[in-house]
């Protein structure tokens, strides 16, 4: 320790400092604008206008066996073809 | 705060609840100022700056984790925010062909808040934590004054623990000569804080 100054009286002092605040037309002013965009927020969230993870969930699969149907299905009317006209 | 009960107040955070907005506002906004203040030593910049911590807040509540730790999450905002403003004013230093500074020096005089202080004792404290520089101070105020637990206050700093072992040891020593420096501590009934 290079000061003369105890740590723990350091320690101490450093706990009981005050506390300060900004002027209430500030904590005002914040909190409005906070309430306003949670607000917002809360609309944007709102059901129906965005897909939930559940949604999302199901969606994918159901995508991809309904390419995969196509694909096969494709794939059958090729041979199907290719069969005839041999 | 109980874990338990910042789990359902962050979980209503996300949820855009104002209630839980109020509650944490009431809970953080002081300390955040105070720190914020005692960083920049600018009662302007600290308004302007925990303006923006919380719009950060809300900005971000819905993507917050479940296990987010707010008092955390707040200082680590509020400080990165301090440091951007920092560099940004090292830029305009800069270009007005001032000595660029990283951080800004200490503030010379008395400042409104070191006026305030309660006691003698509490002003020199004051006066030996605007002498450190800002790195020195914000380790302080994260762990001496906010008493955010170790490796919290790492995770706010962006440190290893070992580091901010050192850090906050360095810290501890000039925070130590300068209080010699402004007098030492007086000899008075000290209150507690709040």
């Amino acid at each position: 320790m290079t000061g003369g100054t105890p740590f723990d009286d350091l320690e101490a002092g450093l706990r009981t400092l005050s506390l300060h605040d900004t002027r209430p037309e500030c904590v005002d002013r914040v909190r409005a604008r906070c309430l306003k965009a949670l607000a917002a927020s809360r609309r944007r969230a709102r059901p129906g206008r965005e897909l939930t993870s559940g949604q999302a969930g199901w969606i994918e699969p159901v995508a991809v066996l309904g390419v995969g149907f196509l694909y096969v299905a494709a794939a059958v009317q090729a041979s199907l073809v290719l069969l005839r006209e041999l | 705060m109980e874990r338990e009960v910042e789990r359902r107040l962050v979980a209503r955070v996300k949820s855009g609840e104002a209630a839980a907005f109020e509650i944490v506002y009431q809970t953080y906004r002081a300390r955040l100022f105070s720190f914020l203040i005692r960083l920049s030593r600018r009662r302007d910049v600290a308004e302007d700056l925990l303006e923006e911590t919380w719009l950060r807040l809300v900005a971000c509540a819905p993507r917050l984790s479940d296990e987010t730790y707010l008092a955390a999450w707040l200082f680590t905002v509020a400080r990165n925010l301090h440091a951007s403003w920092c560099r940004h004013r090292a830029v305009d230093e800069t270009r007005i062909a001032e000595p660029p500074a990283s951080w800004p020096a200490p503030a010379a005089g008395e400042t409104p808040f070191e006026a305030a202080a309660r006691t003698e004792t509490e002003r020199r404290l004051e006066r030996a934590l605007a002498r450190l520089s800002v790195r020195d101070r914000e380790v302080l105020l994260l762990v001496a004054v906010e008493e955010l637990a170790p490796p919290d206050a790492a995770a706010v700093l962006g440190l290893r623990a070992e580091a901010l072992r050192k850090r906050l040891q360095r810290a501890r020593e000039r925070l130590a000569t300068e209080m010699d420096a402004v007098g030492g501590f007086a000899h008075e009934g000290s209150g507690g804080r709040r």
